[in-house]
């Protein structure tokens, strides 16, 4: 398997980057859209509760690859409306259009998942932002975001992981990440290896992100 | 105008849907005034007390704290919370901070101090109930003694007037309730105003100006503790007496 890799060494590392660069926008770009999302859930009260559940199950409820082709053959239908916004450049690139589709896929899973670890802190700890006259603004930065951080990381991790794999759909449209070049490969030697050189790039990835996991976990020893 | 009430409860009710938790409940607190509120558990004591600093609301009667008289508007609230300082049962300090950032968090945040400053502060009240070697320990690696000891400090950090207890001891073993005591004791010598819910009898001997007896929902007696443990004037309070003493 190696001789396969050497001689495909470039495509390889390049659909490694294109992978590893989509799953860490993904993730970050996620999770910026799932905090408040995750909190309007959490609150679950008002106009920003229902728009949080309606999000959150809207995603849920669609496969990435429907929302894929939604995204990008969809664009295509409005090209003309895009162009006239100035989004046009963002909607005919395909890598954009997979990774606002990853985005919008995992902001839902991550959304619950915060939620899910607001909603669990103990009420003991609201008590005590009460009783010490910490702002609302006070007790979500300092107390209630790193508890709530914490206990969603082992949740967090998964849906990353399975993010991780999920952009292995991107290469349907087009994109040359490494399940794009092991695409590319097959179809040039027919030698079905290229899968398995694919599958063990992945599992490289998987371990390094577990590792990373696994360092900022360790740093919260007090949520034991 | 001033008044020199710390506390004054007036006709209080409060109801969690048909129970009725507690009833006309009236009492007053003199500001240095140590005042111990026991009674069998369901007897009402902890709501009392959650609902002088506003962790409980009421339906009826007044609660006034330091002369604020409470609402459910939250500046009130705050007002009410900065003057009366709580300490729970159990603890409730933050998982995920040192004592010493326990202790700074809300004095830099609401009172609005500068770091060296709330950690002066909050080491000179650190060493005061014997903590100021565990500033840099996580909760998680405290004893319940230890961890009620810097709730106590973190809860003073915060200078309120008022100390409430709500059953600080319960959750504790033997040893360390007497380490809790102790800072109590320390700090009703020094003429902090406090309301104290708890089963320590001696304590309550000891350190009390008045007892406060509720059964019910109730107050049945308020009694210098002397007179309390000496001869009681209500059967009910008789009987818990001897239930406590008993054994």
């Amino acid at each position: 398997m190696l001789d396969l890799w050497l001689d495909y060494k470039d495509l390889w590392l390049s659909g490694l980057k294109v992978t590893a660069s989509l799953t860490l926008l993904a993730i970050l770009l996620g999770f910026v859209l799932a905090l408040p999302i995750g909190v309007a859930r959490a609150r679950n009260r008002g106009l920003s509760g229902v728009l949080a559940y309606g999000y959150v199950n809207f995603f849920r409820g669609m496969p990435l690859l429907v929302l894929l082709f939604l995204v990008y053959y969809g664009a295509g239908e409005f090209s003309r409306d895009l162009r006239s916004l100035g989004l046009w450049w963002f909607f005919r690139d395909a890598y954009y259009c997979g990774l606002l589709a990853l985005v919008l896929n995992t902001a839902a899973y991550q959304a619950e998942i915060i939620r899910g670890s607001l909603n669990g802190i103990p009420s003991s700890i609201r008590e005590a932002n009460a009783a010490l006259n910490l702002t609302r603004w006070t007790a979500f930065r300092r107390v209630l975001f790193p508890i709530a951080i914490a206990r969603a990381l082992p949740g967090l991790g998964n849906e990353f992981i399975l993010l991780l794999k999920a952009t292995s759909l991107l290469a349907i449209i087009t994109i040359f990440d490494l399940m794009g070049q092991a695409r590319f490969i097959f179809s040039e030697t027919f030698d079905l290896r290229a899968y398995y050189v694919a599958a063990l790039h992945y599992l490289v990835l998987v371990l390094v992100l577990e590792w990373f996991l696994r360092r900022i976990e360790s740093r919260n020893a007090w949520a034991a | 105008m001033a008044t020199p009430l710390a506390i004054s409860i007036q006709a209080l009710d409060k109801h969690y849907g048909s129970f009725h938790a507690l009833k006309d409940v009236t009492l007053t607190v003199a500001k240095g005034e140590r005042i111990v509120i026991c009674g069998p558990s369901g007897s009402g004591k902890s709501t009392l007390i959650r609902c002088i600093n506003g962790l409980e609301d009421h339906q009826s009667g007044s609660l006034t704290v330091d002369g604020v008289t409470l609402t459910d508007d939250a500046a009130v609230l705050r007002q009410v919370r900065a003057r009366a300082g709580m300490v729970f049962q159990h603890f409730n300090l933050y998982p995920h901070l040192s004592v010493l950032d326990n202790c700074t968090l809300s004095p830099t945040c609401t009172l609005r101090l500068d770091k060296a400053t709330a950690r002066r502060q909050a080491m000179e009240l650190l060493s005061r109930v014997g903590m100021a070697d565990h500033a840099g320990k996580f909760p998680s690696q405290l004893s319940g003694g230890q961890q009620q000891r810097a709730a106590i400090a973190r809860s003073l950090c915060m200078m309120p007037d008022i100390m409430l207890f709500d059953e600080p001891t319960s959750a504790l073993d033997p040893e360390s309730i007497g380490e809790v005591l102790d800072v109590m004791t320390d700090l009703a010598r020094d003429g902090m105003t406090m309301v104290c819910v708890t089963h320590e009898m001696g304590f309550a001997r000891k350190a009390a100006d008045r007892i406060v007896f509720m059964d019910a929902g109730q107050i049945v007696e308020v009694n210098t503790p002397e007179t309390f443990f000496a001869a009681p004037e209500t059967d009910r309070a008789r009987a818990f007496i001897n239930q406590v003493i008993g054994h």
